[in-house]
């Protein structure tokens, strides 16, 4: 008799990452969030079409031209068309939160997993420079550490990893103190598996959903911050087409051009907006509470 | 509770320190200071070397870090490297500017965040629901900078109700601090929905319930009050990040607060104003956050009494 004749359907064991993506599939914001996330990621693939020189390309004649079939978004003060540069900018806005986000991760869970396994004298440590870490305010944190090293894109991706990196070590070194003492742990300790290994295969995959969850989230926050720093003019600058770049160039012209603003922040806003519901229904799907 | 409130002001004592040092190494790092910009090109060693001794740069880091804290801690900041002007002076002018504001946009957030959020956890799975939790998803989305811009589009110069841009007296502050309130209100609607769904269905509600409470107290009262402590933490949250200074919403209205003197200081490379105005504002928000954490206790009973209770062990033991 074959296995599937013995297990009905309904109680065939899925793997944990099927199961969670069938879970999230169910969720219709999460799907409308992969979908908007798809296109998001289409429309970087298509801005590696667009030539650089064509972004930045002035054209003195076809200045402030509002939203038509020609120039979709219009044309900004330099004749520049506000499409191209918008679709040429997805590689900022995403480059950024996404590195920033992993940078932060890695390293958050790498340190909490440190603090949270051995405690005591390293945990206080940690935890003390973590606090330390938490109690300045990020946007000035950030702005500090740009300002020091100045606005590109890798720059960027520094500060902002490091103003998110402390949500990871707390949460990293939260779920280490609730697995540590779990009998597989001491079992794996008893047959004599290296601190490295314990913590990395038998910890870590145990103590991931809540890591997923935030690294959603703050990847919407870590976009939110890149842009409202290129914004007030110490992110990515000026001729690069940075989504926050971008509508700070057209503030000036808010009263006559106003779309000059309105594309480009709009592009953060649904960015940012997938990454946010993308979040929620991930949570939902790996909190085992709601399971079924 | 009073012991309790003195061990945590002392405990900011090291995070001030440690926190100071960081921007004040970080400042001390930057390239291109306002002492490099003084030594001519044509400098003979003898004059840099003069300048340099004028501003301690011939000394250790920490020397400079350990003189400033002297100063610091009595109050003088030093003066602008640009205007001249006391920074203290400069950072206290601008700072009722930045409370008030603060203050206006939390009133606002609360004021609409926690209605919704009841309705939504009181209607949960409802058409309402789902409309508060796109509405708050589409808040938390959007770029205040660009809310603002919004804002400043329609209300300022389409429908020239509000001005654009400065203090002028009580009108100045609608535009502001509804965007900035708004910006806080989507994060505060979501956690009151989930906080309230938490405690909806407790048993206590039933009691209330059975004993004749009036609706309107068993939400209102008995219902929100357990459900204070989360909510309290998300608008404590958002109140000292704004007091901190709503850098971008300061920029976007051309408010004189302390988020923009800051942010202009870096950008000018005013290292001095830019170390004080950042050490200042990290104060400030220390200091309000050890507010809230303070203020769970009137909040919460039970959390009083793990204080009260405390103190009485202790005075038990003693005697």
């Amino acid at each position: 008799m074959s296995k599937n004749t013995l297990v009905s359907k309904q109680y065939r064991r899925r793997s944990p990452f099927k199961d969670v993506f069938h879970r999230l599939t169910k969720n219709k914001g999460a799907v409308v969030g992969l979908c908007i996330i798809g296109a998001l990621i289409l429309l970087l693939l298509a801005s590696f079409l667009i030539d650089y020189s064509a972004v930045t390309k002035t054209d003195l004649s076809n200045r402030f031209l509002p939203p038509s079939w020609q120039h979709l978004f219009g044309t900004d003060d330099m004749g520049r068309d506000v499409f191209l540069r918008v679709v040429y900018g997805t590689r900022y806005s995403l480059s950024i939160g996404f590195g920033a986000t992993a940078l932060a991760a890695i390293a958050g869970v790498c340190i909490g997993s440190v603090a949270g396994y051995y405690g005591g004298f390293v945990d206080d440590i940690i935890m003390r420079l973590t606090d330390i870490l938490a109690s300045i305010p990020a946007m000035l944190l950030g702005m500090v550490i740009v300002s020091i090293l100045g606005g590109s894109v890798p720059n960027l991706i520094f500060a902002i990893g490091i103003c998110s990196v402390q949500y990871y070590i707390r949460i990293t070194r939260a779920s280490i103190l609730a697995i540590r003492g779990q009998e597989y742990v001491e079992a794996a300790k008893v047959i004599g598996m290296s601190d490295a290994k314990i913590i990395f295969t038998q910890i870590l995959p145990n103590a991931f959903s809540p890591v997923i969850v935030t690294f959603t989230a703050t990847i919407g926050i870590a976009i939110l911050v890149a842009a409202s720093l290129s914004f007030i003019g110490l992110g990515v600058s000026v001729p690069m087409p940075e989504w926050g770049a971008l509508v700070s160039s057209g503030r000036n012209v808010l009263r006559t051009a106003p779309y000059l603003s309105t594309f480009p922040g709009l592009f953060i806003m649904l960015t940012v907006l997938a990454f946010n519901i993308l979040g929620d229904g991930l949570r939902d799907a790996l909190d085992p509470k709601l399971k079924r | 509770m009073i012991r309790y409130i003195i061990k945590r002001l002392l405990y900011l004592i090291p995070v001030i320190l440690c926190v100071s040092f960081l921007v004040f190494a970080l400042m001390d790092l930057t390239p291109g200071s306002i002492v490099d910009s003084m030594i001519p090109s044509d400098a003979t060693p003898e004059m840099k070397q003069a300048i340099l001794e004028q501003y301690d740069m011939d000394k250790p880091m920490l020397y400079r870090y350990a003189k400033y804290m002297y100063h610091f801690v009595q109050g003088d900041l030093g003066k602008s490297d640009i205007s001249g002007e006391s920074i203290l002076n400069m950072y206290l002018t601008r700072l009722p500017n930045t409370l008030l504001l603060a203050v206006t946009s939390l009133f606002i957030a609360a004021l609409l965040a926690i209605p919704m959020g009841i309705r939504a956890a009181r209607h949960a799975g409802t058409l309402t629901d789902t409309l508060t939790t796109v509405v708050t998803l589409i808040g938390m989305s959007m770029p205040a900078f660009w809310l603002g811009l919004i804002l400043l589009f329609i209300f300022s110069f389409q429908l020239r109700w509000f001005p654009a841009g400065g203090n002028m007296g009580f009108v100045s502050y609608i535009l502001p601090s509804v965007c900035n309130g708004l910006n806080m209100m989507a994060g505060t609607t979501r956690q009151t929905r989930s906080a309230m769904l938490e405690v909806l269905n407790a048993d206590f509600l039933r009691t209330a319930r059975a004993k004749g409470v009036p609706e309107r107290r068993v939400i209102w009262k008995h219902a929100l009050g357990n459900a204070m402590i989360p909510i309290l933490t998300t608008l404590g949250g958002n109140l000292s990040t704004a007091m901190a200074g709503s850098v971008v919403i300061e920029s976007v209205f051309a408010w004189p607060g302390v988020g923009r003197l800051t942010a202009e200081a870096i950008m000018s490379r005013d290292t001095k104003l830019a170390c004080g105005a950042v050490i200042m504002t990290t104060i400030l928000y220390v200091v309000m956050m050890l507010l809230i954490d303070l203020a769970y206790a009137f909040v919460d009973p039970r959390i009083k009494a793990r204080y009260v209770r405390a103190k009485k062990v202790r005075r038990r033991a003693v005697s």
